[in-house]
């Protein structure tokens, strides 16, 4: 058999064995259809450039194709929060809708604040109220600096809990 | 207080982080208002439906098109590896690194991979050549990133060359470079593909570099997370390597018992052909820590079934770590004269090596057989002899401190075998600490 032709009865050996595997996988996972593809595609893009260092291909696919699906979750939870802080800061920035005011977006904000947990009210006050930095209100709450950020998300995620009661939303919201 | 709904579709986008910015605006301020009939609606898109079957198995023969043409692209990659890092080295290490950046020809995955599995293989061996391996393989990683691989597979290899260029930093003791490399590394794992593998090697260096800073608690979790990523894609072979390390840090910090446990259990899943090194390599450590816990006799025998298996691979480095335990299980049985042998010779293999901080240690223990046998002045002239040569290589200042207060004890007939005990334990603690300063020990009580 050529190289050519073993490269490709290989791989769709290797293929076809971890089809139906994969497929539950995505299906456990809830991976939209429209992106699945993608997930796909990337993971048997690594499976290629990998293959002759992996001990035993199928399962090291099925364990790369979890962990996309885990990031692509992860992704979708943080352009979610990005979207809520996002438009928190620019709601409270200037009147885009002449007929909401900013003092209803302050209202209704510190209305929606009442209803997480203190530390994140504090920190979310601190960051859409007073301007601070994510380092600086993480700080002034007495938290260090490199989990800064990670604090912050934990606390959009709170905000975003309460506006959306969706459990895309990552379990874990209290600081 | 704006009163329109959101429909289905602004809902749908909207978890997705996907409308434009004025729409996601009008969104959250409405959701803000806490309207009720918008919240049940978002709460009904959650959990998603499961993706029909049939869509998800169009999208499996789809993301296979094109497929081969990569496979076999990669396979001939792959082939010419070899005669393109053979081109290189003909080269001085300068001018390889100035190819790399520059010349496409060699901006291949293949002769990256190939490059780094090298600079692993030197670091056992020969430092110098371990850093310039390194430091290829990061040029050669990172010039990837203009050619037609995708972007978290080169991510995955720069996060492999940083932390193989953070590894060899470890090996060369500059340890404040290896924590920067593996922070980069770790950043770029991020970006990569989620190989869990990929993840698993990295916690591996973060853990040697732990050691050697002496956080082993820190090593331990790394060393466990690594054996679950491990085990998670089957690789058994790698999660006896681990729990090879793992037992060898339990070891340092003193764990004699489950040291011997975690190793015997890691020789078990190790396949020695896929790693012969590694093999030796856990039976040496088995070997110290049986010294250790005065089970001598089972080290000795391990010393002997080790010492032909080093000569044949001319491990130069491990046979001196391996003459270094003979001298030490000499001393322990009381065959003093054999004991000083097997020092001088381990000394006198570090020094010529350069490797400063490993020859203060075996010095030590070489003084304490001159202090068992009673041999003052023999000590003396050994401290006066050695003490300016580690001056000149990179033993830091505080070792030195310690070194040369340990001299003067020495000058004075003051030195004892608990100065070389405490002094030892300190030069290994001191090694990731240089910071770290030595306490003499307190005058000897007298009974009375």
């Amino acid at each position: 058999m050529s190289l050519a032709s073993r490269i490709e009865y290989d791989l769709e050996d290797l293929l076809g064995n971890v089809r139906p595997r994969a497929l539950r996988v995505l299906g456990h996972f809830r991976i939209p259809e429209q992106d699945a593809d993608d997930l796909l595609q990337q993971s048997f893009l690594v499976l290629l450039y990998k293959r002759h260092e992996v001990r035993d291909p199928e399962r090291w696919f099925l364990g790369v194709l979890r962990n996309h699906c885990r990031r692509y979750w992860q992704g979708r939870r943080r352009a979610l929060y990005t979207a809520v802080d996002s438009a928190v800061l620019e709601g409270l920035a200037a009147p885009v809708d002449p007929d909401q005011p900013r003092s209803d977006v302050r209202r209704d904000l510190d209305a929606a604040l009442g209803h997480v947990p203190a530390r994140c009210r504090q920190l979310l006050r601190l960051r859409y109220e007073q301007g601070y930095r994510p380092v600086e209100a993480a700080r002034r709450l007495g938290y260090r600096a490199s989990s800064a950020y990670k604090v912050l998300e934990r606390c959009i995620a709170s905000l975003t809990t309460r506006l959306t009661s969706c459990g895309i939303v990552a379990r874990r919201t209290n600081v | 207080m704006s009163e329109a709904h959101l429909s289905s579709r602004q809902i749908e986008e909207f978890l997705r982080g996907a409308l434009c910015s004025e729409e996601n605006g009008r969104a959250v301020r409405h959701l803000l208002t806490g309207c009720p009939t918008c919240r049940t609606a978002a709460a009904q898109h959650w959990p998603p439906p499961r993706p029909r079957t049939a869509d998800l198995e169009e999208g499996f023969s789809r993301a296979l098109d094109g497929l081969l043409p990569v496979a076999k692209s990669i396979a001939a990659e792959r082939a010419a590896a070899p005669v393109l890092l053979r081109e290189l080295q003909a080269h001085p290490a300068g001018r390889q690194l100035v190819l790399a950046q520059n010349s496409r020809r060699f901006w291949t995955w293949s002769l990256t991979e190939i490059v780094l599995e090298r600079a692993f293989e030197a670091g056992f061996d020969d430092a110098q050549e371990a850093g310039e391996l390194a430091e290829l393989g990061v040029a050669l990683a990172a010039a990837l990133r203009n050619t037609a691989c995708p972007a978290p597979v080169v991510a995955d290899l720069r996060a492999r060359a940083h932390s193989t260029r953070g590894n060899t930093r470890r090996i060369q003791g500059d340890l404040v470079g290896a924590e920067s490399e593996l922070r980069e590394a770790s950043r770029l794992l991020a970006e990569g593909t989620g190989d869990p593998q990929e993840e698993a090697r990295v916690l591996l260096r973060v853990a040697y570099l732990l050691g050697d800073q002496r956080r082993f608690e820190e090593a331990v979790r790394s060393f466990d997370r690594a054996i679950a990523l491990f085990r998670l894609v089957g690789d058994d072979h790698w999660v006896g390597r681990t729990l090879i390390d793992k037992g060898r840090f339990r070891g340092h910090a003193g764990r004699l018992e489950r040291a011997i446990q975690l190793i015997e259990s890691g020789l078990e899943l190790l396949d020695p052909a896929r790693d012969p090194r590694m093999a030796l390599a856990a039976k040496h450590n088995l070997a110290v820590f049986r010294c250790e816990s005065g089970d001598l006799g089972r080290a000795t025998a391990l010393v002997r079934e080790l010492l032909p298996q080093y000569a044949i691979r001319h491990e130069r480095l491990s046979m001196l770590r391996l003459r270094w335990l003979e001298g030490k299980l000499a001393q322990a049985q009381r065959r003093l004269p054999r004991a000083e042998e097997a020092f001088l010779e381990v000394q006198e293999g570090y020094l010529r090596r350069e490797l400063g901080y490993d020859a203060a240690l075996v010095t030590l223990d070489l003084a304490g057989v001159y202090l068992e046998q009673g041999r003052a002045a023999d000590l003396k002239g050994l401290m006066t002899q050695v003490l300016p040569v580690f001056q000149t290589f990179e033993v830091h200042r505080e070792a030195l401190v310690a070194l040369a207060l340990f001299k003067r004890a020495a000058d004075l007939q003051e030195a004892t075998v608990r100065w070389v005990v405490e002094l030892s334990a300190y030069l290994e603690r001191a090694r990731g600490n240089p910071k770290l300063r030595f306490q003499p020990p307190g005058p000897t009580p007298v009974a009375g």
